[in-house]
């Protein structure tokens, strides 16, 4: 278990740096649901911990076992490294992330990916995209009409003008019209269409046209 | 953050009077029963404070503040019939506790857009999970093939494997492909293909099997 040997941090071998280049490599494959959850552990003294552990998902659970960052049985409590990885992820998250809470019923929202299978018994409707503008040269800034597939559309419904910008080591989303609601995949969370735009970190900064996709769930793919 | 909370299980049991006993469903109470959520009310709101870490001082964010704050919110979920008492209320409440200190945090100008507290997580029963899973490998042999999985930086296995053993807990029974996608916000094909890297996963044989 090379990687957790390496990232256990008990032979005092590791310097800030290589404590810091390890952690983040282990936050980029953490799933996002799992990150949510342990950046919200650091606000928690380990009885909350515990109590909030107590609560998460039996795979949830699992994979934070298996990525050792939170002890096997009952009750469960955070490791070390599981400790580390919550307070790394807490610093290196922009404020404006925090938390674009649940949404209550918002009427027919773009889900994700062309071509998906209609899910309209649920109150979405599946979607596809294009490209309405993208800032070629900068690479800075893009809009994103999504629509509706035929076969999906809901009466009324107009899709979602979504806009996304980098700045800085953040990435910037927000729709800009449209009726419906596009939601933040890894949150489920709706965007915001006035007020403050969704913030997320964007450390790799990565153009928006892959962090669209991403965030949003907008894929090329084909339904299999 | 003050004296620690040694009794998480004793809150726990309070946040379920809270929420059975405000429910929206409720009729009168009777004596007992108020006096049963007074108790209840005075615990939690004493003890949700000594839940946050230091970090929430650290922020200059008062624990109190935060712990009133998310105990309105709590009992405006609960009175509006959002809070199911069997369900994890107690981490229901601190889930609203963690939105409550981020939303202080973000707000030097407030948002205009409205925004709810979270969804509550289901209560972890490993052994039920099991089961479900005895029909495709042990949980030991899934942690390892999750282990693997990360070896390989292969996050989306992580993801669709929490997401499929996560919803097989809250439904019952094994999850539709569609089901998983729609969570994780991929395609059912990509699912698909990802259970079937899994797989491959589980059955690869280390030194340690």
């Amino acid at each position: 278990m090379q990687w957790f040997d390496d990232l256990g941090g008990t032979g005092g071998h590791m310097d800030q740096a290589s404590d810091d280049q390890d952690l983040g490599e282990l936050a980029r494959t953490l799933p996002p649901r799992l990150a949510e959850i342990l950046v919200k552990l650091a606000y928690l003294t380990p009885p909350g911990q515990e109590l909030m552990l107590g609560n998460v998902g039996p795979g949830s659970r699992l994979v934070l076992e298996a990525l050792r960052l939170v002890d096997r049985g009952h009750p469960a409590k955070l490791t070390e490294l599981g400790q580390q990885l919550s307070e790394h992820l807490l610093d290196r998250r922009p404020s404006g992330v925090t938390s674009i809470a649940g949404i209550g019923h918002l009427g027919p929202r773009i889900r994700r990916i062309a071509r998906v299978t209609p899910v309209q018994e649920r109150g979405l409707a599946a979607a596809s995209t294009k490209a309405e503008y993208e800032d070629t040269d900068s690479n800075h800034y893009a809009v994103y009409d999504v629509q509706p597939e035929p076969d999906a559309s809901v009466p009324g419904s107009t899709g979602a003008v979504i806009a996304v910008a980098r700045e800085g080591h953040d990435v910037l989303l927000w729709q800009q019209g449209g009726s419906d609601t596009a939601i933040v995949v890894e949150s489920m969370e709706a965007l915001p269409k006035s007020g403050r735009p969704c913030v997320l970190p964007n450390p790799d900064d990565e153009a928006p046209s892959v962090l669209v996709r991403r965030h949003l769930g907008l894929s090329d793919e084909n339904n299999g | 953050m003050g004296e620690p909370v040694h009794e998480p299980t004793h809150f726990t049991a309070q946040c379920g009077v809270i929420a059975r006993l405000s429910g929206h469903d409720r009729d009168a109470l009777d004596p007992a029963e108020e006096e049963a959520l007074a108790v209840a009310m005075s615990y939690v709101t004493e003890q949700l404070p000594l839940l946050l870490s230091q970090r929430v001082k650290a922020e200059n964010r008062e624990p109190r503040d935060i712990a009133q704050e998310a105990m309105t919110r709590f009992l405006r979920a609960v009175g509006a019939g959002r809070v199911d008492p069997d369900h994890s209320p107690a981490g229901y409440l601190l889930t609203i506790a963690m939105n409550v200190v981020r939303d202080d945090i973000r707000t030097a100008t407030p948002p205009t857009v409205v925004l709810t507290e979270g969804t509550p997580v289901p209560l972890t029963d490993i052994d039920h999970v099991t089961q479900l899973l005895d029909r495709i490998a042990s949980a030991d042999s899934v942690r390892r093939g999750l282990e693997r999985a990360y070896e390989n930086r292969d996050r989306m296995v992580l993801d669709v494997v929490r997401a499929w053993l996560d919803l097989a807990y809250q439904l019952g029974e094994a999850p539709s492909s569609r089901v998983v996608a729609e969570e994780v916000g991929v395609s059912k094909s990509t699912v698909a293909n990802v259970l079937s890297r899994f797989k491959g996963y589980l059955a690869e044989k280390t030194s340690d099997d």
